[in-house]
């Protein structure tokens, strides 16, 4: 059975433009032309909170990336790893 | 040469049957200074038996890629590139991933095991921690079995992870496990043919395995890792 978040009411201003525009055209959002306008806000802002949190992921991982690049465990562990793919037959 | 996901680079060896090699980190990883990136081979087609975990076609069909043959190797084995795999051919090798790690089962709200296989246990199985690979400093490294056992009892190459008792945050794709004791090193998932695998019983690690919570977050380190987030989303997962 899928489970599904409460909601809570929320009360925000939101920028005229930015209203005029999911108004007139929702499709260059990648939103349906039916529905609400609280159902189309709401998608909006799924879709920005899923993408800020991929962006703030995609940087802290590049940065943590870079600091693991040196350890040597890694490093050795690589070598091994090129090593044996060719000695097994796996390349 | 910047290395992208997604791409068949040439493989710069001789004496193999391998045409390419399909990058599957992500691209920040790709970016980074790591020495080594995650790939699946791509060879010519051969008629094989055709089983469940099939390679994925690639060239109308002149090419495959072994798509559950995960190897981590180092970057200057990669040529120049070769092809770029459209979104059809990556969404099947990417499905193809997620089947043999049961991603889709570890990554849901409620993280379920693959199902088990019936028949002799003569192959490492899924969960488990052995010792594995070639020695690092003089010891043999944990690892622990992520492919399912439908796999790991037909191939003979289970896809394992190295563990390691190095505790510093190093992001997702080094999840804790036991408690915080332990990292797994999600992006060096790779192949091992099963007897480079140490499963003699007086041989084995303690723990002798993971716990399906600890496997959730190593499968969740996977899945960032090998950016699989679109394969979750259209088994109607969404990873947070």
């Amino acid at each position: 059975m899928a489970v599904r978040d409460a909601s809570e009411r929320v009360t925000l201003a939101v920028r005229s433009k930015l209203r005029g525009e999911l108004r007139e055209h929702p499709e260059a959002f990648g939103l349906p032309e039916g529905g609400s306008e609280a159902s189309k806000l709401n998608s909006l802002l799924e879709a920005g909170a899923r993408a800020l949190r991929e962006e703030a992921r995609h940087e802290a991982q590049g940065s943590l990336y870079e600091q693991m690049a040196d350890d040597p465990e890694y490093a050795q562990a690589v070598k091994n790893a090129t090593r044996s793919a060719f000695e097994d037959g796996l390349l | 040469m910047p290395i992208r996901r997604g791409v068949v680079y040439e493989l710069l060896a001789r004496g193999s049957d391998t045409v390419g090699l399909l990058v599957l980190t992500n691209d920040r990883w790709n970016d980074s200074r790591m020495a080594g990136v995650g790939v699946v081979p791509v060879r010519r087609s051969e008629p094989g038996t055709p089983t469940h975990f099939r390679p994925v076609l690639l060239d109308s069909g002149r090419l495959q890629a072994l798509s559950t043959r995960l190897l981590h190797v180092e970057k200057p084995t990669l040529g120049q590139a070769l092809t770029v795999l459209d979104g059809t051919q990556m969404g099947e090798v990417e499905d193809a991933l997620c089947d043999v790690l049961a991603l889709g089962r570890l990554c849901g709200e409620f993280p379920e095991p693959p199902h088990t296989v019936p028949g002799r246990v003569d192959y490492p199985q899924w969960a488990e921690i052995y010792y594995a690979g070639d020695l690092i400093d003089g010891e043999y490294k944990r690892h622990v079995v992520v492919s399912v056992d439908a796999w790991n009892r037909e191939s003979r190459t289970p896809i394992l992870v190295r563990t390691t008792s190095q505790t510093r945050w190093w992001g997702d794709a080094f999840p804790p496990i036991e408690n915080g004791l332990a990292r797994a090193c999600c992006a060096e998932a790779r192949v091992l043919p099963s007897i480079k695998v140490k499963t003699d019983p007086k041989s084995r690690p303690s723990p002798r395995s993971l716990n399906r919570w600890d496997m959730a977050a190593v499968a969740r380190g996977l899945a960032f890792t090998f950016e699989l987030q679109h394969a979750l989303g259209r088994l109607g997962i969404l990873l947070r």
